[in-house]
C-alpha cells in the first residue's frame, strides 16, 4: 500500500472529499474497530507498532476533519497542494455519472 | 471449460474438506456435473464428508502411471452428479509432488468435461498448495474466526497474491520493468502491489494498464467457518477490508458457517451433513454461502469474458 503518511486524511477514512460529518463519524467508527488493539482481523496482518501507527493517524484524521475550522483549513492546504482540485474533479466526474444514471 | 475453484486454509482444523464436499452436493443438486478433487495429498479423506466409500483408485495410479489418464481415476458418490478423484491413498511419497508431475496434473484436470471442478487442497502455504490455487481465478480461502486461523490465511493471501503477481510479470515481460520501479522507489516490490503498480503505469502506462486488468480477473472468495455466536460476525468482513486497503485486491467476503457438534457426529457416521441436518442453522449457512458463490462467479465470468475481448 502507499505509505499512510503521504495519505490524504480522506484517503485514510475512505470517505470523499465532500463528506458530511455523519459520514465521518461513521467512516472513523469503522475503521476504529478495524483496527483498535483487540480486532482479530488487524492483530495478525501488522506488527503492533504499525497497527498503533494506524490508529493514531485515523485520529489525527478524524478530528482535523470532524472539526469544521481545521477541516476548512486542512482543505485550503490540500488545494494549495493542488491535491484536492485533483480529487475534487474526480468526485465531480462521480456525481455527473450518477445524475446520467 | 469447467469452472474451477480451488479451496484453501492456511491452516488445518478448519474442517475444509467438510465445506468443500458441502459445496459439490449443492451444485450436482443444482444438476450441475461437479467433480471433487482432493488435493490434500499427505491427509486425504475428502470421501468421507461426502459419504463415499474408501475409494479404491486415487490420484497417485495416475501419478504412479497405473492408469493412462487423469478420468480413470474418477469415481462415482452417493450424490447423482457428483463424482471425486481421492487424493494418494497410503502412498508417502505423493505428497511431496515433482514439478513435472504437477504439471501434468494441471493439464489434465483442465480437460475433464465437468461443469465444476473443486479442489480440496492441503492446508498451509506449501508450492503444491500454492500452485494448485492459482490454476484458476476463482479460489476461495476458507478460515475460523480464531487468531491462529486469520494470521495463517494472511500468510496464504499473500503467497497465493505475491506469486500470481511473479507470474504475470514473467508472461508478460515486465521483468525489466519491474526492476526499474523497485530501483526508483525501493519499496516498489512485490509485496507492495499498488505501490508497484503504479511505479509501472509511470514507466510504461500500456504495460501498467494490463497489469491492472491482469490482476482485476482475480475473484477470490473467503468463507468463515466454525462461527460460532460468540464470535464477532464482522471478522470476515474486516479481513477482506483489510486485504483491499493494505494489498490492494479484492476478496468477497462469502459469509459465516456456524460452528455444529453434528458436523463432527455426520462425519464419523460417514454421511453428509446437508442430508443428516438439513435445516440446521450451519446448512442455512452453507447453502446461502453457496448462493454468494454462484452470483459471484456468474458476474465475473462475465466480466472475465469483457477483459478478453479487450485484451
Amino acid at each position: 500500500m502507499k505509505p499512510y503518511p503521504k495519505q490524504t486524511h480522506y484517503k485514510i477514512l475512505d470517505i470523499p472529499t465532500d463528506a458530511s460529518p455523519s459520514e465521518i463519524n461513521h467512516a472513523y467508527r469503522n475503521a476504529f474497530e478495524l483496527y483498535q488493539d483487540d480486532s482479530m482481523a488487524a492483530y495478525s496482518f501488522f506488527p503492533d507498532s504499525e497497527r498503533k501507527e494506524i490508529l493514531a493517524r485515523l485520529e489525527e484524521a478524524y478530528l482535523t476533519l470532524v472539526n469544521p475550522e481545521s477541516r476548512s483549513c486542512y482543505d485550503r492546504s490540500l488545494m494549495e497542494m493542488g491535491i484536492m482540485e485533483k480529487e475534487n474533479r474526480y468526485q465531480d466526474h462521480a456525481k455527473r455519472l450518477k445524475g446520467d444514471n | 471449460m469447467p469452472q474451477i475453484w480451488p479451496i484453501g486454509g492456511g491452516k488445518g482444523g478448519t474442517v475444509k474438506s467438510f465445506v468443500t464436499g458441502s459445496l459439490g452436493i449443492l451444485l450436482a443438486r443444482e444438476g450441475y456435473q461437479t467433480l471433487l478433487i482432493d488435493l490434500d495429498l499427505g491427509a486425504a479423506n475428502l470421501h468421507t464428508t461426502i459419504g463415499a466409500p474408501n475409494p479404491e483408485k486415487s490420484l497417485s495410479d495416475f501419478v504412479n502411471k497405473k492408469v493412462a489418464a487423469l478420468d480413470e481415476t474418477i469415481i462415482p458418490t452417493p450424490t447423482p452428479n457428483l463424482f471425486m478423484i481421492s487424493g494418494a491413498m497410503n502412498n508417502l511419497d505423493i505428497a511431496n509432488l515433482a514439478h513435472e508431475q504437477k504439471t501434468k496434473i494441471l493439464r489434465e484436470i483442465a480437460k475433464l468435461p465437468y461443469d465444476y471442478i473443486l479442489l480440496d487442497l492441503e492446508a498451509g502455504t506449501s508450492f503444491n498448495t500454492i500452485d494448485f490455487f492459482l490454476i484458476s481465478n476463482s479460489g476461495i480461502f476458507i478460515t475460523t474466526p480464531e487468531p491462529t486461523a486469520t494470521e495463517n490465511i494472511y500468510r496464504l493471501i499473500r503467497a497465493v497474491y505475491f506469486r500470481k503477481i511473479r507470474q504475470v510479470l514473467n508472461v508478460h515481460h515486465f521483468r525489466a520493468l519491474a526492476k526499474e520501479a523497485e530501483e526508483r522507489n525501493n519499496k516498489a516490490t512485490v509485496t507492495n502491489p499498488d505501490l508497484l503498480l503504479d511505479m509501472i503505469k509511470e514507466l510504461d502506462p500500456e504495460k501498467g494498464g494490463m497489469l491492472e486488468q491482469e490482476l482485476n480477473t482475480l475473484e477470490f472468495g473467503l468463507l468463515m467457518n466454525q462461527h460460532r455466536k460468540q464470535d464477532n460476525p464482522n471478522i470476515g468482513r474486516f479481513i477482506c477490508q483489510i486485504i483491499e486497503k493494505h494489498l490492494a485486491l479484492k476478496i468477497q467476503f462469502l459469509g459465516n458457517i456456524a460452528f455444529d457438534d453434528n458436523v463432527h457426529l455426520a462425519v464419523c457416521k460417514k454421511s453428509p451433513f446437508l442430508e443428516m441436518s438439513p435445516y440446521s442453522r450451519t446448512a442455512i449457512d452453507l447453502r446461502e454461502c453457496f448462493k454468494k458463490l454462484l452470483i459471484m462467479k456468474d458476474k465475473s465470468s462475465g466480466i472475465r469474458d469483457a477483459v478478453g475481448q479487450v485484451l
